[in-house]
């Protein structure tokens, strides 16, 4: 698989670059930025973008506006979006109700190399995989996840998460 | 508004009825002759006082009253035009005694209406009850008449008794100035005019009458005219009478009447003051007249003390702007409400403004700093089209913000009022500051926080990334086994990071303790709670916020993941203290086989748990299901 990786931290950029290569799967491109994660998507067209949220320069949602648009622009691009916290807003807004080949993981998660790994290959074939952390925050009721539409909340209820079970299918 | 029509129609058809019940009744007694020797009045004077009866019930229809000023007004209108009939009557020595009792005690019932519409009028218009006051009005005249009648029929011997009768009679007249102007205090804005009005109609009479008797005392003096003194009451009477009742029916008009705008109120106290002068003047003028042995010198006298009277009198102009000084009313409204509610002098500035201004919508905005403008809530308002209250150095710094050209113009007759605003304006700055001091305190911790996001949390995860790759790259177990433990410990700082940067803890946590706040958490799912058992420590002592938190935390991961992955129906709480330390148990019914070792959740749990030097425990329930349970000492 052709994938890129967008991530600021160089250490943390080198190491996924180093575990994707070990999987067999092919870093095509490692940028630090949103801007350069669309022009070298759009350049070198891979099956998945690896992709940090929060990045230079406001380091606001330059990772989620980036993929937005690239999604927008290639349908059949997977993405794989790290996050520091998670923040089920994230996910209403990168999805836009097509959350087929999308994922959304703390970065911690990148210490199980094999789940890790496993997701992203699910993502790649079509599969949703959501943080777990995702839904006790709602059970929390912080009341964010009513800014998701019915379609949303269905996915999200759908999508077993990721860290517990072996494997999600495609929602969709 | 039509109900009061409704209610007003009648009394307009019995005022029409008097009024020409009053004009026939002189037109049909004129022509008799005039038999009274001792004082005449003739045809002119008469017909002047039918003029003021007319208009007191002109008025009185014109304004639609009812109740018991319409009567009164009423009583007024039609005995002050019966009166010259009566007199008539009397002098043509037509109708024997009755008559001419009716002709001498004429001015009696006008004279007490006279006292008793002002001071209805005031309580309607103040909002205050002048009940007593006008009870008391109607039984001094009642006395004061009954006692004269007493003295008068008793003949020579009862002289003395129809004296005090009529001294008591007139010192009510002290009554209806002190009833309305005891009113007028306290009140604010038009209802302060309305009674300030109501006042000088019950001051009125007095003035109007007692000048028209110096005056014609006066003319009596200086030989003047035949019998200017019984002229000049009966003229004077007619202008009391009327003018009484005018000012009175002005009081009660709709707020858009003329003489109810501030500056008509102020001229007509001053006016007030001028005729006291006058009066006053006239008296001396007077006695002077009778005590001098020269006209020259009486003038003379009278005119020096008219000027040395004129001069004192400015000062009383100026308490007649005074009473109804639009800011005078602001700073002592201002003063009162800021005794009431110390350190909101924003909030009562504006809706003091706004009381007197008569705009609910204006606003008040502060400037905090040169280019700066807040308003009373804090929000910052630009200014546009600004009536200034208060300035520094020359700069509109409290303003007022309203398009309502009537509040405008209240406030701009307000004028510059910098030192009542100073403590709004004070306020508004210290508030100014400390929310930027807050903002830069949040500024602040959102740039720790992303620094501990993107930078620190991003290192770790980096290097225990890397680490945990360059472990397939050895063979040493030990080696290996010494990796393995670095990555994770460097996963619990990721997560300690985390913790640290997201560390806000729920509100009512902090506030209410564990107890409440697991109730709120779980208020979504109560459907799915069977037992609920949360006890809190008997002593009353809470455990360190740090181990509340991870208890919260425990049995939110853990109820949360019993509802996603072990199909269960129902999930039991128990929270309890015991031996100083916080025991949770979450126990569902569903298929069991959550172990610490699969869901990540549970282990970051664990390690939250552990870390506090507590323990956490999942194993599997008695028939069924999962337990979790958790053991967390307090940290006393």
């Amino acid at each position: 698989m052709r994938l890129v990786i967008a991530e600021d931290q160089v250490l943390l950029r080198d190491g996924l670059a180093r575990l994707l290569r070990s999987a067999g799967h092919d870093v095509v491109a490692e940028v630090g930025d949103g801007r350069s994660l669309v022009s070298e998507t759009a350049r070198l067209r891979p099956d998945l973008v690896v992709a940090d949220i929060r990045m230079p320069p406001t380091y606001a949602d330059e990772g989620s506006r980036a993929v937005v648009l690239l999604r927008e622009r290639y349908p059949e691009l997977a993405v794989m979006l790290l996050s520091q916290a998670v923040d089920p807003l994230v996910v209403a807004r990168a999805t836009r109700g097509r959350s087929a080949g999308f994922g959304y993981l703390l970065k911690d998660r990148v210490l199980d190399p094999d789940t890790f790994l496993r997701q992203i290959e699910e993502v790649a074939s079509g599969a949703t995989v959501i943080d777990p952390g995702v839904l006790p925050d709602a059970l929390r009721g912080s009341g964010r996840l009513k800014c998701l539409t019915h379609r949303e909340i269905e996915v999200l209820g759908r999508s077993r998460p990721a860290a517990a079970t072996p494997a999600s299918r495609p929602t969709s | 508004m039509s109900a009061a029509t409704t209610a007003a129609t009648p009394w307009r058809v019995t005022y029409a009825v008097t009024a020409a019940a009053g004009v026939v009744a002189l037109a049909a007694v004129q022509h008799l002759p005039w038999l009274e020797t001792e004082f005449r009045v003739g045809p002119g004077v008469r017909w002047t006082m039918v003029v003021a009866g007319l208009l007191v019930l002109v008025a009185a229809a014109r304004a639609g009253t009812s109740g018991g000023v319409a009567a009164a007004l009423l009583v007024l209108g039609g005995s002050v035009l019966a009166y010259p009939t009566l007199l008539t009557l009397a002098a043509a020595d037509v109708g024997g005694p009755v008559v001419a009792t009716l002709g001498a005690a004429g001015h009696v019932v006008p004279l007490t209406m006279v006292q008793l519409v002002p001071v209805l009028v005031s309580g309607r218009v103040t909002g205050r009850s002048r009940r007593g006051w006008a009870t008391t009005i109607l039984a001094v005249a009642a006395v004061g008449a009954l006692v004269t009648g007493l003295g008068l029929a008793l003949g020579d011997r009862g002289l003395p008794l129809a004296a005090v009768g009529t001294i008591l009679w007139f010192v009510s007249f002290a009554f209806p100035p002190i009833a309305c102007w005891t009113a007028v205090r306290r009140t604010i804005g038009q209802a302060r005019r309305r009674g300030i009005v109501a006042g000088l109609a019950a001051l009125v009479p007095v003035l109007v009458i007692v000048w028209c008797v110096t005056l014609g005392g006066l003319g009596s003096a200086l030989g003047l005219a035949d019998d200017p003194t019984t002229q000049a009451l009966f003229l004077g009477f007619s202008g009391a009478t009327a003018g009484c009742a005018l000012l009175a029916v002005a009081a009660l008009g709709d707020g858009s009447s003329s003489v109810l705008r501030r500056s008509a109120v102020v001229l007509l106290l001053r006016a007030m003051v001028v005729g006291v002068v006058v009066l006053v003047a006239s008296g001396v003028a007077l006695a002077s007249a009778t005590l001098l042995p020269t006209r020259e010198a009486a003038v003379l006298v009278a005119v020096g003390l008219t000027v040395l009277l004129g001069w004192g009198a400015t000062r009383l102009l100026g308490w007649a702007a005074m009473v109804v000084d639009p800011a005078v009313e602001l700073r002592l409204e201002l003063e009162r409400a800021a005794e009431l509610v110390d350190g909101r002098h924003r909030q009562v500035a504006e809706s003091v403004v706004r009381r007197l201004a008569e705009d609910g919508a204006l606003e008040l905005a502060y400037a905090v700093d040169r280019h700066t403008w807040v308003g009373s809530s804090g929000r910052v308002a630009s200014p546009s089209d600004p009536v200034v209250l208060g300035s520094e150095e020359g700069r509109g710094v409290v303003v007022l913000l309203t398009d309502d050209p009537v509040a405008r113009r209240h406030a701009r007759a307000w004028g510059d009022c910098s030192t009542v605003f100073q403590p709004a304006l004070m306020e508004a700055r210290e508030a100014w500051q400390a929310g930027r001091a807050a903002l830069a305190a949040d500024d602040e911790r959102s740039r720790l926080q992303q620094d501990l996001h993107d930078g620190l949390q991003g290192r770790l995860i980096g290097l225990a990334l890397n680490l945990q790759l360059s472990q397939s790259g050895t063979e040493d177990p030990v080696a290996r086994l010494a990796i393995e433990e670095t990555v994770t410990g460097l996963r619990s700082a990721v997560q300690d990071v985390r913790a640290m940067a997201d560390g806000r803890l729920p509100q009512i946590l902090v506030d209410d303790g564990l107890e409440a706040a697991v109730r709120a958490l779980l208020q979504p799912v109560r459907a799915r709670i069977g037992i609920l058992e949360l006890a809190a420590d008997p002593s009353g002592r809470r455990p360190l916020p740090t181990v509340e938190a991870c208890a919260y935390y425990v049995v939110g991961e853990a109820v949360g993941n019993a509802i996603k992955h072990a199909a269960c129906d129902r999930i039991d709480v128990s929270l309890g203290m015991r031996d100083g330390s916080v025991v949770v148990r979450v126990r569902d019914d569903g298929d069991g086989g959550a172990d610490a070792r699969l869901g990540s959740g549970l282990r970051g749990l664990a390690e939250r748990v552990e870390a506090h030097g507590g323990l956490l425990v999942v194993s599997n329930g008695e028939d069924s299901g999962t337990l979790v349970e958790a053991v967390l000492p307090c940290g006393w």
